[in-house]
């Protein structure tokens, strides 16, 4: 199943880099990446799609929301 | 106007601000500004250790026995990889550790210069927080934000990477109180709001009162969430209150004292047949605290078929991720439990203990020697009349202990469990021992995990740390030698383990060292060394091929324990 994960995050390279980290040690494939800026002044909008089943998208949901600069995430079905 | 002071001086200062008055650590060019700093600020007391990984594994053991921040500091470069293995420790065992790095000036950043490593990349996946600090003017506060990330909710251990020009600058200084969390500048990560834990509401809380009323064979399994949010006594209450008989993962242990009647024990892995089973034939398991490990569950496919699960976690992430629960309560272990202590209705489980106690069985008497694990342990807790914290390593002697050992006192076991670090006994009962200045501390090692960090015992005769050292010499890598014994034919290849003379390594190091290889032994030798003032060894020479049982063999359910010699239900 294709999955749009929204996350936001504080902008630098650092938080990203967590946040990418949970995903690489989920060994996710990810299709298409985007960044942009967020609402709020220092934070980024990060866009990531992946192709994973419904039970590890959501435990990689739980696990995002509590890396240090992630301020918030959420995941539709594509 | 504030002071004006260096980068370095600045992280003491934080330090001291934040009532840290003990640091381990190793200096090195990266870090000399910091180590220059450090005699202006009398209120730390530094611990020079013999090797970056014990200084991490002490500043653990300090945080897990005092409830406080445990602080490490070391070198770019290769002090700063010597940490590794302690965060990994300390992340699995969600331990507040804070780790200091110096880092190659700013400007040679990148460049490969000598002693740059990324220590921040190395460590992205084994800390909570980490970040290279590279503006003096936001040091303080980000060394701050640091130690509140490594404290709040579930603790866990953090890097702050501070270059060594970093460490030179001078900038005004603010003290605490005067932070800038409310400065909104962009870029910088503050412990900013959590989203609000889902699932724990009246009604979770009373649903939870209601299946436990409705179970016929409730449990209650208690992990490290109960010892680090001191939930003691609502864990007590709510067994008492209930009748529900206790189980205690290995870093739940001596969170119920073991006289307790409704204390089970251990499960998992090593655990008795009869807490296992208990496992597999409840009804309802309220799981306070404790991830589900692999170790705890065996093969998760058939653990605990007949239990609805209500997990107690404060980490949300926790939630269903090793086992499906039927009910979460996200928050708090102790105001958890607290809550459900007042809600639920007083009940009792007698028909269920007895029944639980009935599979029980009398050790299998399998031991050949003489000094047997369980004399040894015997031994050390009639010598520590239980005002004893024991720190254990990883291994066979670390079942035995856990197993064995009637803890009284909550929190009076500190073990690495999630990642299971061989040499974390030792540099962390230094730890241990300066957070409990008054108590015996024993770290009790195998003959390989004593050989990875023995270089601490000039750690503890140069810095007054006495710490009681025990080494369980079995001649083997033991665990993994019974690993071989069972599932690969006896082929014991790299696991014979060569010892030097401990008594007169013990006299190198000007410290009192015995060895016992008798149980008549046990009694005057522990008494003295029970006395001794100053760090002391014991060796204790047990049979080479004992093996820890009941054992349930890797990818097989708890219900299919290996409960003896000889090799009766050899799998894989
Ligand atoms: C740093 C590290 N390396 C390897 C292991 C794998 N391991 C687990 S138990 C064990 C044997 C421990 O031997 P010893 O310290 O003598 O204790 P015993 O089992 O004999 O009591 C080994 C090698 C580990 N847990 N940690
Ligand atoms: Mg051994």
């Amino acid at each position: 199943m294709v999955y749009a994960l929204s996350l936001v995050v504080d902008q630098e390279l650092l938080a990203l880099g967590r946040a990418f980290g949970e995903l690489r040690r989920r060994n996710l494939n990810v299709s298409a990446i985007t960044l942009g800026p967020g609402a709020e002044a220092g934070q980024a909008r990060l866009t990531v799609i992946v192709d994973a089943d419904e039970g590890t998208v959501e435990m990689a949901m739980r696990k995002l929301l509590k890396v240090s600069g992630v301020r918030g995430a959420t995941h539709e079905p594509q | 106007m504030g002071e004006l002071l260096s980068g370095a001086q600045i992280l003491c200062r934080v330090l001291v601000e934040e009532g840290v008055d003990t640091i381990w650590g190793y200096p090195g060019g990266a870090i000399m500004p910091f180590y220059h700093a450090l005699p202006d600020f009398p209120e730390i007391r530094h611990i020079l250790v013999r090797h970056e990984q014990a200084a991490a594994h002490a500043a653990d053991g300090y945080a897990r026995a005092s409830g406080r921040i445990g602080v490490c500091v070391a070198t770019s470069g290769p002090g700063a990889t010597n940490l590794v293995t302690g965060l990994a420790t300390a992340q699995m065992d969600s331990s507040p550790v804070v780790a200091i790095t110096g880092q190659v000036p700013r400007a040679m950043l990148g460049r490969d210069a000598f002693q740059e490593t990324d220590v921040v990349g190395i460590t992205l996946p084994i800390t909570k927080h980490s970040c290279l600090v590279a503006d003096v003017t936001e040091l303080a506060d980000r060394m701050r934000e640091a130690i509140a990330i490594a404290r709040e909710g579930r603790p866990g251990p953090v890097l702050v990477d501070v270059p060594k020009d970093v460490q030179n600058q001078k900038t005004e200084y603010q003290g605490s109180g005067v932070g800038d969390q409310g400065s909104g500048k962009p870029g910088r990560p503050t412990p900013g709001p959590r989203p609000p834990a889902p699932g724990l509401t009246d009604g979770g809380i009373r649903r939870a009162a209601q299946l436990i009323a409705a179970a016929e064979r409730p449990l209650l399994m208690v992990g490290h969430g109960v010892i680090l949010s001191g939930a003691y006594d609502a864990v007590r209450q709510l067994a008492e209150k209930t009748g529900m008989p206790v189980i205690t993962t290995l870093l739940g242990i001596s969170a119920l004292p073991a006289s307790h009647p409704l204390h089970l024990g251990m499960p998992g892995m090593h655990g008795e047949v009869h807490v296992n089973r208990a496992i597999q034939r409840a009804d309802v398991i309220v799981g306070i605290g404790l991830r589900f490990d692999d170790r705890v569950t065996g093969n998760t496919k058939g653990f605990a078929p007949r239990a609805k699960i209500i997990h107690v976690d404060l980490d949300a992430s926790e939630i269903g991720k090793n086992v499906p629960v039927a009910l979460a309560l996200v928050g708090d272990a102790r105001s958890v439990t607290e809550r459900l202590v007042a809600a639920v209705a007083p009940r009792g489980c007698d028909a269920w203990l007895a029944e639980i106690l009935g599979w029980a069985r009398p050790p299998a008497d399998s031991y050949r020697g003489d000094l047997s694990p369980d004399a040894i342990v015997a031994g050390i807790h009639a010598a520590a009349h239980d005002r004893c914290t024991i720190v254990t390593d990883v291994g066979q002697h670390q079942m035995w202990v856990a197993k064995l050992y009637p803890y009284g006192r909550p929190n009076t076991h500190i073990t690495s469990g999630g990642l299971g670090t061989m040499g974390f006994a030792v540099p962390a009962a230094m730890g241990v021992k300066l957070a409990r200045p008054r108590e015996d501390v024993w770290a009790i090692s195998g003959d390989g995990g004593f050989q990875m960090n023995m270089q601490e015992i000039a750690t503890m005769v140069q810095e007054r740390i006495p710490v009681k050292l025990a080494v369980f010499n079995n001649g083997y890598l033991g665990m993994v030698r019974q690993w071989q014994q069972f599932f690969h034919g006896k082929r014991y290849s790299a696991t014979p383990i060569w010892s030097p003379d401990y008594v007169k390594l013990a006299a190198a190091y000007g410290i009192p060292g015995w060895r016992v290889a008798r149980a008549s032994e046990l009694e005057p030798v522990l008494a003295r060394a029970s006395v001794a003032e100053g760090p002391v060894l014991v060796e204790f020479v047990i049979e080479q091929e004992a093996n820890v049982f009941p054992m349930i063999p890797p990818g097989a359910t708890l219900s299919e324990p290996i409960e003896a010699e000889p090799a009766a239900g050899v799998r894989d």
